[in-house]
């Protein structure tokens, strides 16, 4: 059978990659305004979205929540149009739960629940777009909306896939080289210590090769975080730049000003909406404290 | 009603014109602020392998020994003095939960309410029963009396 060359003899890969080059990653952050953390993210043609809400007060059953930290409660789901054929795929099935709990498993090693007792941390992560990777690309969209959440975390979580070829191991599969059968594996990685999150394989290989299959996966896991780390700061520099554009009913575009104090008195709205002095203030003469800037004197409180 | 939208405009590099942004210590988690262990963590911090660590993507702030990362967006942290404005969620003894958009729902405690006409007193059983009447799941109200308590905002 005249099989796909998934790696040529110079060395180039189906889609002209080298044997431990990452697809093209791009992210946002900040893509739902109403969610507490949302982030976007897409490796190479693998689309997926990430929605954090939290922590806030656990719904439904009060007896799951746990004394001493909070709850992780993950949901994966994949789109019809995700794949070359449109499929239908309802909300319980395995591969879903099986996805979230993988998730909830990575989460739950990187986000510091012990500092919110009795509450729940959502985070939903939807594949809109799968051509290899979907485990990689989830992680690390929900990593971004995490941090867009301001949940504190131990690191970045990072993941990438790996397998292994004619000797070589190859970083970050596309669902080519994944459909070709070989065995791969994923990682999640939290970049600073090198602690491993989650370790991922039901594929047979050879404990020879594990080794440097896993550190091509930690390399390009690696180099997932930097590219990461520069969309976190690029996202905080728009923060700051205020390039948002609050439109509505007659408001004038939101006073960049307003974008730091947004807590302190989350009634108040850009351009007056609530008490109707224009220009706006920038704060609401009925409380006691003017509002206190990014970066002003520390209270002590977060 | 307003709505954010993102505009497909080419985004400027950000470059710090402003002149307190330039003293920004602008963190990630996982980054090391100090090695020093002569200082206290506060918020957005913790103590990992002999080094003080971010947990979250913030600034740091420092106040003599204390140190803390004030992340950018977080969900409402309730300080005394401020006026909020919440939904009942729940009526329990003694006291309803208030959703605030905070971390966990905030409390009203019935001790706290004032009673109509002003009367200082002990609340009763026949209080306890009446509190549906003052307050039901789904009414809005607004507090000016906030105190921090365990996580969750007292009103």
């Amino acid at each position: 059978m005249a099989g796909l060359e998934l790696l040529s003899d110079q060395g180039y890969r189906v889609d002209g990659r080298r044997a431990g080059e990452l697809r093209k990653i791009q992210a946002r952050m900040g893509v739902f305004a109403q969610a507490d953390g949302s982030a976007y993210i897409e490796q190479g043609n693998t689309k997926a979205l990430a929605v954090v809400y939290g922590p806030h007060e656990i719904r439904g059953s009060r007896a799951r929540a746990l004394p001493d930290r909070a709850l992780v409660n993950c949901q994966y789901s994949s789109a019809t149009f995700s794949t070359g054929e449109r499929k239908r795929r309802p909300h319980g099935d395995r591969k879903s739960c099986e996805m979230g709990l993988q998730l909830r498993q990575t989460f739950e090693a990187a986000i510091l629940t012990q500092l919110h007792p009795r509450s729940q941390i959502d985070i939903y992560v939807q594949v809109l777009q799968a051509d290899g990777g979907t485990y990689a690309a989830c992680v690390n969209a929900a990593t971004l909306a995490v941090l867009d959440a301001g949940i504190p975390m131990r690191d970045f979580v990072c993941a990438c896939s790996a397998g292994f070829v004619d000797g070589t191991a190859l970083a970050d599969l596309s669902h080519v080289e994944e459909a070709a059968g070989g065995p791969q594996l994923a990682l999640a990685l939290l970049p600073a210590s090198g602690q491993i999150a989650l370790l991922e394989m039901d594929a047979r290989l050879h404990e020879d090769h594990l080794e440097r299959v896993l550190e091509a996966a930690a390399q390009a896991a690696r180099d997932v975080h930097t590219l990461l780390d520069r969309v976190v700061r690029q996202h905080r520099a728009e923060l700051r730049g205020g390039h948002r554009l609050v439109l509505g009913a007659g408001f004038p575009a939101a006073d960049p000003a307003h974008l730091h104090v947004g807590e302190r008195h989350g009634l108040h709205h850009g351009g007056g909406a609530v008490c109707g002095r224009r220009p706006c203030p920038g704060f609401c003469p009925g409380l006691r404290r003017p509002p206190q800037e990014v970066g002003g004197s520390a209270s002590g409180l977060a | 009603m307003a709505m954010e939208m993102r505009l497909p405009v080419a985004r400027k590099p950000l470059s710090e014109r402003l002149g307190r942004d330039t003293k920004k210590h602008l963190v990630v988690p996982g980054d090391t602020i100090t090695t020093d262990t002569g200082f206290m963590r506060g918020h957005g911090t913790y103590m990992g392998e002999e080094k003080l660590i971010a947990s979250v993507a913030g600034s740091v702030e420092r106040v003599n020994k204390l140190i803390c990362v004030k992340a950018l967006k977080t969900r409402y942290i309730g300080e005394v003095g401020d006026i909020v404005v919440g939904r009942i969620t729940e009526v329990q003894q003694k006291r309803w939960k208030v959703e605030t958009n905070s971390r966990l729902d905030s409390v009203l405690l019935l001790s706290s309410m004032n009673l109509p006409g002003g009367e200082l007193r002990r609340r009763s059983a026949e209080d306890e029963l009446a509190m549906r009447g003052f307050l039901q799941e789904g009414d809005l109200i607004s507090d000016g009396q906030g105190s921090q308590g365990h996580g969750s905002v007292a009103l």
